[in-house]
């Protein structure tokens, strides 16, 4: 498994996104309105923690026919623990940040 | 069938071009491509899911100069000590010819007037005789940083390099800072040769400005590529 070293604080609100509802899974769209974090940003994060064994990903067939299956994602019990233990440190919320406020 | 829009066929080749764009080192490239394609396209809103995609695109090519790892190789390493090995020489400079001078080791002092303007020390005599100890400790504690930044390069702890030649970099602006108030309270500016025209003074202050500044950036990008969750190592 690589290392598991620092986080930025973009990761952390994501962490802190996904931590809010542990077990449920989310969409990418969802995860980045919530957390204001645009898809440029947010799809390396979502890499990497998967990389590094701390987020689930999975396939959800579409309620729509004929729309194709979207991709979901949610923190493994490691990521959990991670994501508890990083977020303890900072206080860090998910919610989206103001206009320019991002990095 | 309802015709796209233009937006939309847009957004769409964007996306596409993000998935070909993911690294092929990327594990499930494929997953991920497909995963952006069918985001944008669960976006309802046209103007939306261009800006999805966009992001796609610019995440797809991070990605991809992630992948180059071409700043944490041993060349860009190497590089780097040269280069702060001459920052740390250079905050050594005044301080050793200002040492020579008044212990009367006249000796090393001319060697060393080589490598000063005009070839000669003793315009500067007068500096050296009031640039107070404390500016020189500042100089002194900035290049022992750098040695050690160097020396950490050759290390798994290379991300460190960063914090600890970005503090050397503030100590020598300070020293900098203070041996100009010093020198304006001296009247001495004229003997350092500060004058000339700005292109002039650009080029004076590459090494002690510009050529820190580069380095400082390069040591960020290796201590980003290190500190990033899953990053290889």
């Amino acid at each position: 498994m690589p290392r598991i070293p620092n986080t930025s604080r973009q990761t952390l609100q994501l962490l802190a996104a996904l931590l809010e509802t542990p077990t449920a899974w989310r969409h990418g769209y969802d995860l980045s309105k919530q957390t204001g974090l645009k898809s440029g940003t947010l799809y390396p994060v979502l890499m990497r923690l998967k990389d590094g064994g701390l987020l689930d990903a999975d396939w959800e067939e579409s309620d729509q026919p004929g729309r194709p299956p979207r991709h979901i994602y949610r923190l493994t019990p490691t990521g959990i623990q991670f994501a508890r233990k990083h977020l303890a440190k900072k206080s860090v919320t998910p919610v989206a940040m103001p206009l320019g406020a991002q990095a | 069938m309802k015709e796209l829009s233009l937006t939309r066929r847009l957004a769409d080749g964007l996306v596409r071009h993000a998935g070909r764009m993911l690294p092929a080192c990327r594990r499930e490239k494929q997953e991920w491509a497909e995963a952006m394609r069918q985001e944008t396209d669960s976006i309802s809103d046209d103007r939306q899911a261009l800006g999805w995609a966009l992001g796609c695109v610019f995440a797809s090519y991070a990605e991809r100069i992630e992948a180059m790892n071409f700043v944490d190789t041993a060349f860009v390493r190497g590089v780097l000590v040269f280069f702060i090995v001459l920052e740390a020489w250079s905050n050594f400079f005044a301080t050793i010819a200002t040492i020579s001078y008044r212990s009367g080791h006249l000796g090393v002092i001319r060697v060393m007037s080589g490598m000063m303007p005009g070839d000669d020390y003793r315009p500067f005599i007068p500096l050296m005789n009031t640039i107070p100890w404390w500016d020189h400790a500042l100089w002194v504690s900035a290049a022992l940083l750098y040695f050690v930044a160097a020396a950490l390069l050759f290390t798994r702890r290379r991300a460190m390099a960063f914090p600890l030649f970005t503090a050397g970099f503030g100590l020598a602006i300070a020293g900098e800072i203070g041996s100009w108030i010093v020198m304006s309270e001296a009247g001495l500016h004229p003997v350092v040769g500060r004058g000339g025209s700005v292109i002039g003074r650009i080029i004076q202050d590459i090494p002690e400005i510009y050529l820190p500044l580069g380095i400082i950036f390069v040591l960020w990008l290796i201590r980003r590529r290190r500190t990033t969750p899953g990053a290889p190592v």
